[in-house]
């Protein structure tokens, strides 16, 4: 078997201690826990009260209003992610290599909070209440889908299911 | 304004992610502020959410401006 190599270009990270690469590793550097009490949903009733969330992202720094809207929360933190790493490496997307790079971002579920709020929508107000945009918020190949759309990728686009790693720190660029 | 007509314009500014400046009267959903397809299904919903009732699908394709959805909501509201 030859042998096939991988060379890192550029680098992105959206993580319980960071909102960049930098910020991240100077934090685990300095020993710096991103574990803090859960405020982005209710926890009264769960015995565990504390989790690694990502704090103060704005998710306008990198998506419209508009277009963040249409996406669950997993998306806004894969795609800022991978928008640092695109820049980080000098990537730039032209008509000559557009079909040569491709992306494959992986999460844990995707969208389980726009999953969960689709189905409230229903059982409160029966499938008319349903939002059009219920599919693409929430599945697990929207971070791939969007971020080859917002850059003109037009090659292979993959999403990787990665079932035991949580969805905030994992995420893979590869460029074919 | 009316109050309809202001709260259908803070509900296009808030669906359709635009300026208030830009939701005039004539402002076509799609060919003014950018909507697609799907915007303006889910700015319908919004509508149907605010004002308590329910357009159908026929009233709501011919809902294309501010001007004419505070005009449907009158009508129904009436």
């Amino acid at each position: 078997m030859s042998k096939r190599r991988v060379v890192v270009t550029g680098l992105g990270a959206v993580t319980p201690v960071g909102l960049s690469v930098a910020e991240s590793w100077e934090n685990i550097l300095a020993g710096k826990s991103g574990v803090a009490p859960i405020t982005t949903f209710d926890v009264t009733d769960f015995p565990v009260r504390f989790g690694a969330s990502v704090k103060n992202f704005d998710v306008e720094t990198v998506i419209s209003r508009k277009d963040a809207k249409k996406m669950d929360t997993f998306i806004h933190y894969g795609i800022a992610a991978a928008v640092e790493a695109i820049k980080d490496a000098g990537l730039e997307v032209t008509d000559a290599n557009a079909e040569r790079i491709g992306v494959a971002i992986g999460s844990g579920i995707g969208g389980l909070p726009g999953i969960e709020a689709g189905y409230d929508s229903f059982l409160s107000g029966g499938p008319r209440k349903i939002s059009p945009f219920f599919v693409p918020s929430n599945i697990i190949n929207m971070i791939s889908g969007n971020l080859s759309i917002m850059y003109g990728m037009k090659g292979l686009i993959l999403r990787l299911l990665l079932p035991v790693l949580p969805e905030h720190t994992v995420f893979r660029l590869q460029v074919a | 304004m009316s109050d309809i007509e202001a709260r259908v314009k803070e509900i296009v500014v808030e669906q359709l992610g635009v300026n208030a400046d830009e939701v005039t009267a004539d402002a076509s959903f799609i060919d003014d502020l950018g909507a697609d397809s799907l915007d303006t299904v889910e700015l319908v919903m919004a509508l149907e959410e605010a004002f308590e009732c329910e357009i159908p699908d026929e009233e709501a394709e011919k809902i294309t401006t501010v001007k004419e959805a505070v005009a449907y909501i009158n009508s129904v509201q009436s």
